[in-house]
């Protein structure tokens, strides 16, 4: 791409905990199928992710219970036409299903959403 | 769908075939140079311990290039035998380095339900099984019996399916 190309793309990242919400799920890890789901989806809509290294550990106040929690989670960064950032919000709530997840830290453009599951 | 497995066997079976975790068989035979050049570097990568982020940036995004210069779409490309073998490659890594787990039925059903169905209401309406049922399997707290699953199944024109592991394979030799 041109450096003086004008793009509009919007720098959307996103967490992803390794781990499942313990009050959603049994608190393991994913399965290969989880990851394997979520990167078809980014393949197909998005074209393209990148992965930051290691894992990022951070801790929240459960809503719910409202104990601290600590988790890991991955990060990926994916650059969103303006007008699909909405698909990105649609597919951050089947990824709340998909990881057993309460919410998915997600920030556009530096501006942070907490995109909540479902109810299906 | 396949049954559950204990924990990741060899790749190569032979030469020119890749088994995947779930035992599925990838024939390399039919991979024209490029391809098989792009396996040949994602397996020395994987056996020299890449980590499981840089594997996946680098794999997928050297298949994004050597499929969209091709002109082949995205939909196309993720069910080439490359991309299933980066994408199993990654799994191994993450498995072997604890952040990730061996897959049973219940991820290939979670899957299913995400890809094939509106909701999880509409699966159940469709197999008979009940919600509060499916919440407690899909969160890994309950199984279905083998009755179950292969009558809820087979409403939806699925079926159970035996397949052979590394260690059962090994064991006949």
């Amino acid at each position: 791409m041109s450096p003086r190309k004008k793009s509009n793309h919007v720098e959307c990242g996103f967490l992803v905990p390794i781990r499942g919400d313990a009050a959603l799920s049994d608190g393991s890890v994913h399965a290969p199928e989880q990851w394997e789901w979520l990167r078809a989806e980014i393949w197909s809509q998005f074209g393209g992710v990148t992965e930051s290294p290691g894992l990022h550990v951070g801790f929240y106040q459960d809503p719910d219970t409202e104990e601290m929690v600590t988790d890991e989670s991955r990060r990926f960064t994916v650059a969103v036409q303006e007008h699909e950032v909405d698909n990105l919000r649609d597919l951050m709530r089947e990824a709340c299903v998909m990881f057993c997840q309460k919410c998915i830290y997600l920030s556009i453009a530096g501006r942070v959403e907490f995109i909540e599951r479902s109810n299906d | 769908m396949s049954g559950q497995t204990t924990s990741p066997g060899p790749y190569l079976a032979e030469p020119d075939l890749y088994v995947d975790l779930r035992g599925r068989s990838i024939p390399l035979a039919d991979l024209d140079a490029e391809e098989r050049a792009l396996v040949d570097d994602l397996i020395r990568r994987f056996e020299a311990g890449a980590g499981w982020n840089e594997f996946e940036n680098h794999a997928f995004g050297r298949i994004a290039a050597l499929y969209d210069g091709r002109g082949v779409a995205r939909a196309e490309s993720l069910k080439t035998a490359v991309y299933r073998i980066a994408q199993d490659l990654g799994g191994r890594i993450g498995i072997k380095a604890g952040y990730v787990r061996m897959p049973d039925y219940r991820d290939e059903l979670a899957v299913l339900i995400q890809r094939q169905f509106k909701s999880r209401r509409e699966f159940c309406r469709r197999t008979g099984l009940s919600e509060d049922m499916l919440s407690h399997v899909l969160a890994r707290r309950k199984h279905l019996s083998m009755e179950s699953l292969t009558d809820a199944l087979g409403r939806i024109g699925y079926t159970l399916q035996i397949t052979p592991t590394h260690a059962a394979e090994a064991a006949e030799h």
